[in-house]
């Protein structure tokens, strides 16, 4: 994997757009109607939550190449996104509780959104504890492969279970239910998670392959073997 | 005054909130910018380990 600095401006790009979408929803977007300046979380929960559906998906690929065409680089790749959607996904739990508590009353509700969000950051944080307690790399990689393609299950379940199941959580946000007014800073802070996102996800997969390689090494040879092949 | 008319008149609009406002935007850039600094640490420390004369 490369050594090009790409990673690091995508990172402060990334950031400076969360910068300006931040200042731009709180100090400059109009207070809503029934939420008043509670909503304002909004630009950043939403965009939290869409990063993490997206982040799990390139992790749900990346496990479908890893196994079928093998490779430790999309094993790399695998580790780096399995880490980052279980950050956003920890993230957008801790965001919806802080909203849910003025709006809905309660810190945290067992209802389905909430439930499946729960299960798909235990799920995929448990695949990250299983890749630390495997030593034999190529059984980690199979493993961890074989258990995101298995908990990719929950991403369309959390996606749909506000449609399909009697929730107290909203249905999904579009430009056809979002006020004009809301727009622009959700999307500028969406951009921003993801292009911090993609930076991190590509230094996170480079630190991964390089670990991997120093691990796949062979042992230096040892003294008297280098003595008894020279004489 | 009966005990109804004390109560805060129930409108359905919520007022206030600032602050589990700055709560959610402060737990998310701890939360990111610390994702970001380990990140970053995590690449250099690594390239650097591997740049060493051995």
């Amino acid at each position: 994997m490369g050594k090009s600095v790409w990673p690091f401006g995508l990172t402060g790009l990334g950031l400076a757009l969360l910068a300006w979408g931040t200042t731009w929803g709180l100090g400059f977007a109009p207070r809503e109607a029934y939420m008043g300046d509670v909503q304002r979380i909004m630009y950043v929960h939403v965009p939290t939550a869409w990063n993490a559906m997206l982040v799990l998906t390139f992790a749900f690929l990346c496990a479908l190449v890893s196994l079928l065409r093998g490779g430790w680089v999309w094993d790399a790749r695998l580790e780096a996104a399995i880490e980052a959607g279980v950050v956003l996904s920890g993230l957008v739990c801790i965001q919806g509780s802080i909203w849910a508590r003025p709006t809905w009353g309660v810190w945290w509700d067992w209802d389905p959104r909430l439930t499946t969000t729960a299960v798909l950051l235990f799920g995929f944080g448990g695949i990250l504890a299983l890749r630390q307690f495997v030593d034999d790399p190529v059984k980690r990689a199979v493993w961890s492969a074989v258990a995101v393609v298995i908990a990719y299950v929950d991403v369309p379940l959390v996606y749909f279970s506000v449609r399909w199941w009697n929730s107290l959580h909203q249905v999904q946000s579009s430009p056809e239910t979002v006020s004009r007014a809301f727009h622009w800073p959700l999307r500028i802070n969406a951009f921003g998670v993801l292009f911090l996102v993609a930076g991190l996800l590509e230094l996170r997969a480079r630190l991964a392959f390089m670990r991997r390689e120093t691990e796949l090494a062979p042992p230096p040879p040892s003294e008297t073997a280098v003595a008894a092949a020279t004489r | 005054m009966n005990e109804m008319t004390e109560m805060t008149e129930m409108t359905g609009v919520i007022k206030g909130g600032w602050e589990y406002v700055i709560a959610a935007y402060l737990a998310s850039a701890v939360i990111l910018l610390g994702y970001a600094g380990s990140v970053v640490w995590r690449y250099r420390r690594e390239r650097s380990r591997r740049d060493a004369p051995r």
